[in-house]
């Protein structure tokens, strides 16, 4: 009797593992295949963002069109955001990546960037009842003075409040950033009073700030000799390539050339692509 | 039937580390003996049982079983022929009563499962626990596992019974049931070596006492020459502490 | 606290954030089941070589084990799945799925070789000596007397680290794999949810659920095993 039960556990424990091998085996499929793995972020609309699991937005638009020209199979993949550069740099196990990133000379030492395809602003997200003071349309850094600030690890935002607290108008004040796992993790991190503000870019923190009526944002801005002259902390986005992918590199100029060319209302197909992502058309 | 010399030990010296148990025991044993191991306790006693069937590994010495040699080869050939009683009990955990009992002899071929089970069947009778055959050790009593252990060490009709303070962990009622089944078994011409403190008993039941203190052999004898006469001042000592 | 639960009805009514948790929860269940596998298998070899006599052909895989165990034990397994999957299984094309159960079945072995030796460890020595005074050889006393003891103290342990890797693979995240807590991150993240905290809890309720069935079935599997302890007689 006692034999007879450990038989049958055994065998429903073998039937059980066979099961869950063929699973596992199915899902593997997917990453053996691709040519090119470009890396990304997708916690970032809308340049990349999950919808249904999959991956979508301006970014994976981008790579398609460039599989498509070069009949090749590129795979996305989604990694944390602040390994990206260095995996892109080794070319191990990334060719490209496309995650709104900004072009930075430190970053464009370790990786060649395309031409860039979209402007953006850094933007500064609050509670609203505890806002920054603010210059009519926007905030200065000195507005930040002695808060808690946080923003995405290894995001251009960060590296900015990095550099202003460093060496900037923010150092010596008694403010501190905190690096952060994502954009919505650095909101959620003001209402659980971790930090007090959030810096991040512009579409992400309208994202955000759409879905949680208790946060505002405002723009980001130097402060210039006169309120007149206060200027935007500003940057472009661009795919990073490998240095060796050097094919790779002509096409995605190739594809993203096209995508800028502007048509008959002045709109290239980017901007277009944007609005759609962020549910705002239906082009 | 060679009635020869079933055990002989020669300078048996057994040390744990630094510590040094038994310092040359010079020891023969015949068949149909029953020796009593006395002495204080740290003296070695159980040392010098545990080493005979190679429970503990001897540091030097030689010991023999009917003329043949124990080495690491052939000890557990010769482990058949020597049973053993623990003073706690040991018996498998795990195992019933009546597996307790037919384990060795099926495992190492010495009889068939039906055979085994049969005999095991007699015995248990013999010591009125035949209907605790299927029960487990942990529903039996201290003196209820000890006749079992020793029914078990029986099944293998071994040449020569160690018992390692057999009695010393039973509360005073169960001893005397224990006692009756070990006395039963010298009646039976059945050869063994005995450590225990039931000093009654050995006056009783031995043909010869063994006194060890410091790991050697201080004194031998009847139990008559032993308690009545005893030679050296050690012994007389620990005799007027104990009886 | 009404804006919370009103937000907890908008997730189960949405059917695309359910299908995100469950396959999520799939893929969590996957890296678990099979890490768990490795950990017992590896962890049961690793831990016979250690319990084993000490001997000259044992003495270089003793010490490679002793190694393995101390170093698994001695890092985060944050740190050690990052070097899993950016160093030593950084080759293109190489499936997540089977580096994430790697590094996660490696890293239980170890600790699950800890569970198994003190397992052994603590049965009664006088088990033992019954077998070897009555005969039996080494391996027959392993597998008769001493394996069926052991396992019975090893079962509560083990239950607990197989709890314990379940809750590991969440970090799988940090490489971009599509489990359960990712799944969170989706829905909380700011064209969805636009907020972490109702998909964290709503994940949570998954862990939950899926740790309180292993820890009864451990517990009844306890319950069998100690039927030969007990005292009174049915």
């Amino acid at each position: 009797m006692h034999k007879v039960k450990t038989a049958v556990c055994f065998v429903i424990f073998l039937l059980i593992t066979v099961g869950m091998g063929v699973s596992v085996f199915f899902s593997v499929r997917g990453d053996t295949e691709a040519d090119y793995v470009v890396e990304t972020n997708a916690f970032f609309a809308p340049f990349e963002f999950y919808e249904n699991r999959k991956i979508v937005g301006v970014d994976v638009e981008i790579v398609n069109r460039v599989a498509e020209k070069m009949n090749k199979k590129i795979q996305i993949k989604n990694v944390e955001f602040d390994v990206i550069i260095d995996n892109v740099e080794a070319g191990r196990i990334a060719d490209a990546g496309a995650a709104g990133l900004t072009i930075t000379p430190a970053r464009e030492e370790k990786v060649n960037f395309t031409i860039p395809y979209y402007a953006s602003v850094q933007y500064v997200i609050f509670n609203r009842d505890a806002p920054p003071s603010m210059r009519d349309d926007h905030v200065v850094w000195e507005a930040l003075t002695g808060a808690k600030l946080g923003s995405q690890i290894g995001s251009t935002g960060y590296i900015f409040i990095d550099d202003e607290i460093k060496n900037g108008v923010l150092s010596g004040t008694g403010t501190t950033v905190r690096g952060i796992d994502s954009h919505q993790l650095a909101a959620d991190a003001i209402g659980a009073h971790i930090i007090d503000y959030a810096i991040a870019d512009e579409l992400a923190a309208k994202f955000i700030v759409d879905k949680n009526p208790e946060l505002g944002a405002l723009p980001l801005y130097y402060s210039g000799p006169t309120r007149a002259e206060d200027y935007p902390v500003e940057e472009s986005y661009a795919i990073a390539v490998n240095k060796e992918r050097t094919e790779l590199l002509e096409v995605f100029n190739e594809v993203l050339a096209e995508m800028l060319t502007e048509d008959a209302n002045g709109k290239t197909e980017i901007d277009k692509l944007v609005l759609r992502y962020m549910g705002l058309t239906n082009e | 039937m060679d009635s020869g010399t079933d055990l002989r030990i020669k300078n048996l010296y057994k040390s744990f580390g630094e510590n040094k148990v038994l310092n040359g025991i010079n020891f023969e044993l015949k068949e149909g003996e029953r020796v009593v191991i006395l002495g204080p306790s740290g003296s070695g006693k159980s040392t010098f049982l545990r080493c005979i069937n190679w429970i503990e590994e001897p540091t030097s010495g030689e010991i023999y079983l009917d003329g043949k040699l124990v080495t690491e080869k052939n000890i557990r050939k010769i482990r058949q022929s020597i049973g053993m009683v623990f003073q706690h009990f040991n018996l498998i955990n795990n195992l019933t009563v009546m597996d307790n009992l037919i384990l060795a002899p099926v495992k190492l071929k010495l009889m068939r499962r039906g055979e085994a089970e049969k005999r095991a069947q007699e015995l248990l009778r013999h010591i009125g626990l035949l209907n605790k055959a299927n029960s487990f050790p942990a529903s039996l009593s201290g003196g209820q596992k000890q006749r079992v252990a020793i029914v078990r060490a029986m099944m293998l009709s071994p040449e020569v019974l160690l018992f390692d303070e057999p009695t010393s962990a039973l509360d005073p009622e169960s001893i005397g049931d224990v006692l009756s089944l070990i006395r039963e078994l010298a009646e039976r011409g059945m050869t063994f070596m005995i450590v225990t403190h039931e000093m009654n008993f050995a006056k009783e039941i031995a043909t010869r006492i063994v006194f060890l203190d410091k790991g050697k052999i201080i004194e031998e004898g009847t139990p008559e020459e032993f308690f009545k006469h005893p030679k050296t001042p050690r012994v007389q000592e620990f005799l007027k502490k104990v009886l | 606290m009404n804006d919370f639960f009103s937000k907890i009805v908008e997730l189960f009514n949405t059917p695309e954030y359910i299908d995100s948790l469950l396959h999520g929860f799939w893929l969590t269940i996957q890296i678990s089941y099979f890490a768990i596998l490795i950990g017992i298998l590896l962890g049961t070899v690793i831990a016979l070589v250690g319990a084993a006599k000490p001997s000259k052909w044992l003495a270089i895989p003793k010490f490679i084990c002793r190694f393995y165990t101390t170093v698994i034990r001695g890092t985060p397994m944050a740190l050690q799945l990052f070097i899993m999957f950016f160093v030593i299984f950084a080759i293109k094309g190489f499936p997540s799925i089977i580096t994430a159960i790697l590094a996660f079945g490696l890293n239980s072995a170890a600790y699950t070789a800890e569970i198994i030796r003190g397992g052994i460890l603590s049965v009664d020595k006088g088990q033992a000596e019954a077998g070897m005074a009555l005969g039996l050889s080494r391996i027959t006393i392993f597998i008769k007397i001493v394996a069926p003891q052991a396992i019975k103290n090893i079962i509560p342990a083990l239950g607990n680290e197989v709890i314990t890797v379940i809750k590991e693979t969440a970090i799988v995240g940090m490489v971009g794999m599509y489990d359960l807590n990712m799944a969170a991150k989706d829905i909380g993240s700011g064209q969805n949810m636009a907020s972490y905290i109702v998909p964290m809890f709503v994940a949570a309720l998954f862990y939950l659920a899926i740790i309180y069935l292993i820890t009864f079935a451990v517990k009844q599997v306890e319950k069998n095993l100690r039927k030969s302890d007990m005292k009174a007689e049915k």
